[in-house]
């Protein structure tokens, strides 16, 4: 199967299994996964997961139509701009260091992978300005059990870029002529 | 001899995460094992009511504004789910299947009697108050800041 939409609906556990995961990362399909699970094994984009909501009903034989639409904007708007005091910073390696080094003032540290900012934000409630940075493109797992706590606190910013490298493109600091196009 | 009476204290308890001998797929489940008489009880019609939107119109018959009059076996995997986990009480199953508008309906079983299920995603059970048993770490909690918390561990 090459080229091809894939949709899994759910009651099938094994799209959590490492054995899928592997599988499919191999294929050139699209996969439509309809499941409440995070599935940490698959790197998900948070920009790729969506709920299924009853918006309009077309007659008496038409179904509901159902409208996809994106789960996770945390709820709340931001106030621009934001003026963080600390900053966590998923990556440990070059996007930890970037950060560190262009905001010298701040206080920047590494969550040591996305899976600990659950830890961190779950440890003590967070009551300076707090900006948290992590990989978008991947970040789709964590979202289930992150968005309460910016939801409720007002001291907590996500900024969720596609990933360190998508930043760098796009700052305009590299020049090519198919920048354009990301 | 005065015989004091106990109120006996009923308890949603949720384990979070992979478990054992759960049921995972309802729907599959309640296709091969529902009882019509499930449809007409009380409790079921309204439950089918609320998170589907559908009426009961008899034990094997339901009204639904999406598809017509449907079967039992084509209600909405969360409403299946909790119709199975209403009446078969030695189970545990996925609740995982079921979205937040199910949540009020667990929390309302969980005060009239001992339930128990599975769920691998944060299920939103709202901003009031509640009381549910968190069977990984043998806790109580009280609200969704206090769920969260605990239950992020695990999913």
């Amino acid at each position: 199967m090459s080229n091809t939409i894939v949709f899994i609906d759910e009651g099938n556990a094994f799209v959590k299994s490492t054995e899928f995961a592997s599988e499919i990362k191999k294929t050139d399909n699209y996969y439509v996964i309809v499941t409440r699970e995070s599935l940490e094994i698959l790197p998900i984009s948070v920009d790729e997961i969506y709920g299924i909501r009853s918006s309009k009903k077309y007659g008496v034989l038409a179904p509901v139509y159902h409208e996809f639409y994106h789960i996770y904007d945390v709820g709340r708007y931001e106030e621009y701009p934001i003026r963080p005091r600390r900053l966590i910073v998923e990556d440990t390696n070059s996007g930890y260091e970037f950060f560190a080094a262009v905001s010298p003032k701040i206080m920047c540290e590494t969550a040591y992978g996305k899976s600990n900012i659950f830890n961190i934000l779950s440890e003590k409630k967070i009551e300076t300005h707090t900006l948290i940075v992590a990989d978008g493109a991947a970040f789709g797992s964590q979202m289930n059990r992150i968005e309460r706590f910016f939801k409720n606190n007002p001291f907590l910013h996500l900024y969720l870029p596609e990933s360190f490298e998508w930043v760098l493109l796009k700052a305009g600091i590299i020049k090519g002529s198919k920048l354009s196009c990301l | 001899m005065a015989c004091r009476m106990e109120k006996r204290i009923f308890m949603l308890k949720i384990y979070f995460g992979d478990m054992a001998d759960v049921i995972y797929n309802t729907s599959v489940y309640f296709k091969n094992r529902y009882r019509r008489e499930w449809i007409t009880d009380p409790n079921t019609v309204k439950m089918i009511r609320d998170v589907d939107s559908s009426k009961v119109l008899g034990n094997g018959a339901i009204d639904s504004p999406v598809l017509g009059v449907i079967s039992p076996t084509e209600l909405s995997g969360g409403v299946k789910t909790l119709i199975l986990i209403d009446h078969i009480s030695e189970k545990v199953f996925n609740a995982s299947n079921c979205g937040d508008n199910c949540a009020k309906w667990l929390l309302k079983m969980g005060r009239e009697k001992d339930i128990t299920v599975n769920l691998r995603h944060i299920m939103d059970f709202g901003d009031e108050e509640f009381e549910i048993y968190i069977m990984n770490t043998e806790e109580i909690v009280r609200n969704m800041d206090e769920l969260v918390r605990i239950a992020g561990r695990y999913v």
